[in-house]
């Protein structure tokens, strides 16, 4: 019940961010220098032409009146059309984004699944082997460029050992993608019992994923292991030690949750950049993603579509820090709606 | 050494030697400090920050933090060396044998529980017994420490009590494993004064009725005359004098209790309250000899140059002093503490 409440009202907010946010959003696409007419129109165009496209395109209307009915256009789901793949955006990123969702959660779960508890195990046991190794780990991750890990993993684990396969996209050439439900090709896979084609994207994902999760272990570890110590180092794990509770239970039961509250925020930080599409990784990859989509419609001046990519990714970030205030109000009984 | 025990003792501590280790140094934090505790009776053990009370009590559960650490001595709790237990044993004997209050009760208790779990937990762990059990158990100690409400208050957090119902919460914990030694490190700080006695009486109660000892950690003189029989005087990691509070209180033979209790507001006497001169010494860098002679108005070249030794000052009364002693002869004059302020 308090929860409903809390996420009822975190909810509303949310309603104004998003306002702000398709306000900026339009505002860069309309102070860009150069008239958008002049895209569509030949050399050798009337005056007369270009005021009737522009009239067409609504161009003529005052910003405001422009700003309202793009905004009833995207409320409604329409993006506008993209000029390069001459398809709807909202089409275009409905089918990119599951990419970048299932390599992008799936870097972040793994470098989670790691990263906390090397970092508990850091701190537990600090200026041990184990914290030597791990300090060693976290600090390739921090200094080494992800495009150049990526190309180093590539290098090695597909070229030389041929563990995995070559970077090329979701799936093997030869193999047909799994029938669409969620577009997450691992998830679609084991729901229609589609096994060559799961095993086929489980060895694709592989790569990035772990390029990715090396990137983003080593500052979760770094977090987790100055977090627990600082929880370690209390006053209330010093009382818990003195009731007698046992090394074990004083790790994982008084110290753990305490000491996550802190990197769960850089978590979402995290999860909610790489939402946006990871241009570096998704090129050397050939990670059909929005990234990539970006990217490519930056370079064209595909402006629907860059306006569109850039209202998906602020709407992903802002939904993940609701997840991550939702979680927060769960674990810490001190924050009240 | 032979072995010489009363019967009454419950606690020995002998030749503690504490250290830290820092950068800048070795810190002597509790240095051949030697006591004992008897059972039913509640001890005072006092001295300014910094004098080495709470490492003290830390040495004896063995939970100094680190750079910290026991160099040398003996912590005899009923008949058992605590030094030379293994650290599983040490973590049966914590919270069943001795219990601990601290300071802050608020910054004791963990944030993300609730208060009636942290009990029950203690329970459990100790009894081994049911959840369901030691849920009860745990708000049975909770009325027994006389908070009000106590099955609506067990499912409180932390921060929705008072910090007057938090120490009481720690009190219940550390009460409801009927320890043979509590140990109060300045449980009443921070609380005001009507609380304060409430707590002190809960503590005397369950002293007196269980026969167990309560090393009682403060630098309020007047808790300690109100509360305890012994009291133990500690400076710059040493202790300076150690004996019955009525005779400490009446008759102090050390210049640095002396000074303690002539800084004490009195309402009973009407006197200029004095302070003692000088701040406590740099810890790494203790004075030479007695390490209260720089702020010591009657110190003599002796003072410096020796250590003086812990000698009988009356019956259950020893102070470490080369006046006392006879080394040096002089007296020591009242007026002294309220000159040097004059």
């Amino acid at each position: 019940m308090r929860l409903l409440q809390y996420v009822g009202k975190r909810l509303l907010q949310l309603i104004p961010v998003l306002l702000g946010v398709s306000v900026i959003i339009f505002t860069i696409s309309h102070v860009l220098p150069g008239n958008p007419v002049y895209l569509f129109v030949g050399i050798d165009t009337t005056p007369e032409e270009i005021e009737a496209i522009t009239k067409r395109l609504g161009l003529d209307k005052p910003l405001h009146e422009q700003y309202f009915i793009w905004l009833g256009n995207v409320l409604r789901g329409d993006l506008g059309d993209s000029w390069f793949t001459s398809e709807s955006v909202a089409q275009d990123l409905i089918r990119r984004f599951p990419a970048t969702f299932e390599m992008t959660t799936a870097a972040l779960l793994l470098s989670i699944a790691m990263g906390v508890p090397l970092g508990v195990l850091s701190a537990v046991y600090r200026n041990s082997w184990i914290d030597n190794i791990s300090r060693g780990i976290t600090l390739l991750g921090v200094s080494v460029p992800s495009f150049w890990l990526g190309l180093l993993l590539i290098y090695v684990l597909f070229y030389l050992l041929r563990i995995f396969p070559p970077p090329s996209g979701r799936i093997g050439l030869l193999i047909s993608p799994p029938d669409r439900i969620t577009g997450l090709y691992l998830v679609d896979s084991v729901l229609t019992g589609n096994w060559k084609a799961f095993s086929s994207s489980a060895q694709h994902l592989a790569l990035p994923v772990i390029t990715q999760a090396l990137v983003t272990l080593a500052p979760i570890t770094r977090l987790m292991r100055s977090s627990m110590l600082e929880v370690l180092g209390s006053e209330y794990i010093q009382a818990a030690r003195a009731n007698g509770v046992p090394d074990r239970q004083i790790y994982f039961r008084d110290a753990l949750r305490n000491a996550l509250l802190a990197p769960l925020t850089f978590v979402a930080l995290v999860y909610g950049n790489l939402l946006g599409g990871s241009v570096v990784l998704e090129r050397i990859f050939s990670w059909p993603g929005i990234g990539r989509y970006a990217l490519e419609s930056i370079v064209v001046k595909d402006y629907n579509a860059v306006q569109g990519f850039v209202l998906l990714a602020a709407v992903l970030y802002v939904l993940v820090f609701l997840i991550v205030d939702i979680l927060y109000f769960v674990i810490d009984p001190r924050i009240t709606a | 050494m032979i072995e010489v025990r009363n019967s009454d003792t419950l606690l020995e501590v002998r030749g503690l030697h504490t250290y830290f280790y820092t950068y800048e140094g070795v810190v002597k934090a509790v240095n051949s400090v030697s006591y004992r505790l008897n059972r039913g009776e509640i001890t005072g053990l006092v001295g300014e920050s910094g004098s080495g009370k709470s490492v003290t009590a830390q040495s004896i559960i063995r939970l100094v933090k680190a750079p910290g650490k026991v160099v040398e001595g003996e912590v005899w709790l009923d008949g058992q060396d605590l030094m030379s237990c293994s650290e599983a044993e040490m973590q049966t004997i914590r919270g069943r044998k001795i219990s601990m209050i601290f300071q802050e009760p608020r910054a004791a208790l963990n944030p993300l529980f609730t208060v009636g779990d942290q009990i029950s937990r203690v329970i459990q762990l100790r009894e081994g017994c049911s959840r369901s059990v030691a849920d009860s158990h745990a708000v049975e100690m909770m009325r027994a420490v006389e908070i009000a409400d106590p099955d609506r208050r067990a499912n409180a957090y932390p921060h929705e009590l008072s910090g007057g119902m938090c120490q009481r919460v720690m009190v219940a914990m550390a009460l409801s494993a009927n320890p043979l030694l509590l140990i109060a490190d300045e449980p009443t700080t921070g609380l005001d004064v009507t609380v304060q006695a409430q707590v002190l009486d809960l503590i005397r109660l369950r002293v007196k009725s269980a026969g167990s000892a309560c090393l009682f950690i403060t630098h309020d003189l007047g808790v300690v005359a109100e509360l305890c029989e012994r009291v133990i005087v500690m400076y710059a990691g040493r202790v300076v004098e150690q004996g019955p509070v009525a005779e400490i209180f009446s008759s102090p033979r050390h210049p640095y209790t002396q000074g303690l209790i002539a800084s004490t507001l009195r309402v009973d006497i009407d006197k200029p309250i004095s302070t003692i001169p000088g701040t406590v010494p740099d810890a790494v860098n203790l004075p030479s000899g007695c390490t209260f002679h720089p702020r010591c108005p009657f110190a003599e070249d002796l003072c410096q140059q020796e250590e003086p030794q812990m000698v009988e000052a009356g019956k259950n009364h020893t102070t470490r002093c080369h006046i006392v002693s006879g080394r040096i002869e002089r007296e020591m004059l009242e007026e002294a503490w309220t000159l040097e302020t004059a």
